[in-house]
């Protein structure tokens, strides 16, 4: 076996993969319309704004680099560079999440 | 790897590339923010971010992304397997008026 995993693991991501399609397809629309083609004059430091946003991230993060893990699995014969690179992922998911958290919550300050 | 000029596998493929280019664009506006909040040395960044062809093309690969995905969701958990030709190329009609609209609201 070229790398170890449960077998659901792969289930999961395939799943999580639709699901976070859908609310990110949802809040993208939201997130276009009221932040960059201003249809309204929301206050995007409300706390339900970041709310809403840090969800937005999360949701992408997760969609993005699970979307990156799939080419690493379909490309990526090497079995202990796929082990770096699903590290790496997790590193870029935390590091950009911690991004968006220090950005948004004092959004509006 | 080789890929068969069919529908599907263009598709596949088109899914594949857009998702890589919008997702990179997505890291980069993270980053954006975040330094516009604490730095500002990115500002550069950021003009590359709003620039004209790169909202055009961003806006062009986003309609397709998530079109393409409502494709595979109906392929997936409905019947889309027995039609998802025309279905490709309905939604891609849909993709291209919504993308009209999008570019005169800009």
């Amino acid at each position: 076996m070229a790398y170890q995993t449960s077998n659901h693991a792969g289930a999961f991501n395939w799943l999580f993969q639709r699901i976070s399609g859908i609310l990110i397809a949802v809040i993208l629309v939201i997130h276009l319309g009221a932040v960059h083609f201003g249809f309204s004059l929301v206050d995007l430091g409300s706390p339900s704004w970041k709310v809403f946003h840090l969800a937005f991230v999360i949701l992408l993060l997760y969609h993005i680099l699970n979307g990156f893990w799939l080419m690493v699995e379909d490309y990526v014969k090497c079995s202990w560079l796929r082990v770096s690179l699903f590290g790496v992922m997790w590193v870029a998911g935390l590091s950009f999440f911690i991004l968006g958290l220090v950005t948004l919550v004092p959004f509006g300050t | 790897m080789r890929y068969r000029w069919q529908t599907g596998a263009m598709a596949w493929l088109i899914h594949r590339l857009t998702g890589a280019a919008v997702g990179l664009y997505v890291l980069l506006h993270i980053l954006g923010q975040f330094d516009m909040k604490y730095g500002g040395g990115l500002q550069g960044l950021r003009n590359f971010l709003t620039e004209n062809v790169v909202v055009v093309l961003l806006l062009a690969f986003l309609i397709f992304h998530t079109l393409n995905g409502v494709r595979g969701l109906i392929v997936d958990f409905g019947q889309g397997a027995l039609y998802h030709k025309k279905l490709f190329w309905v939604l891609m009609g849909i993709g291209v008026v919504l993308y009209g609209a999008t570019l005169m609201a800009l």
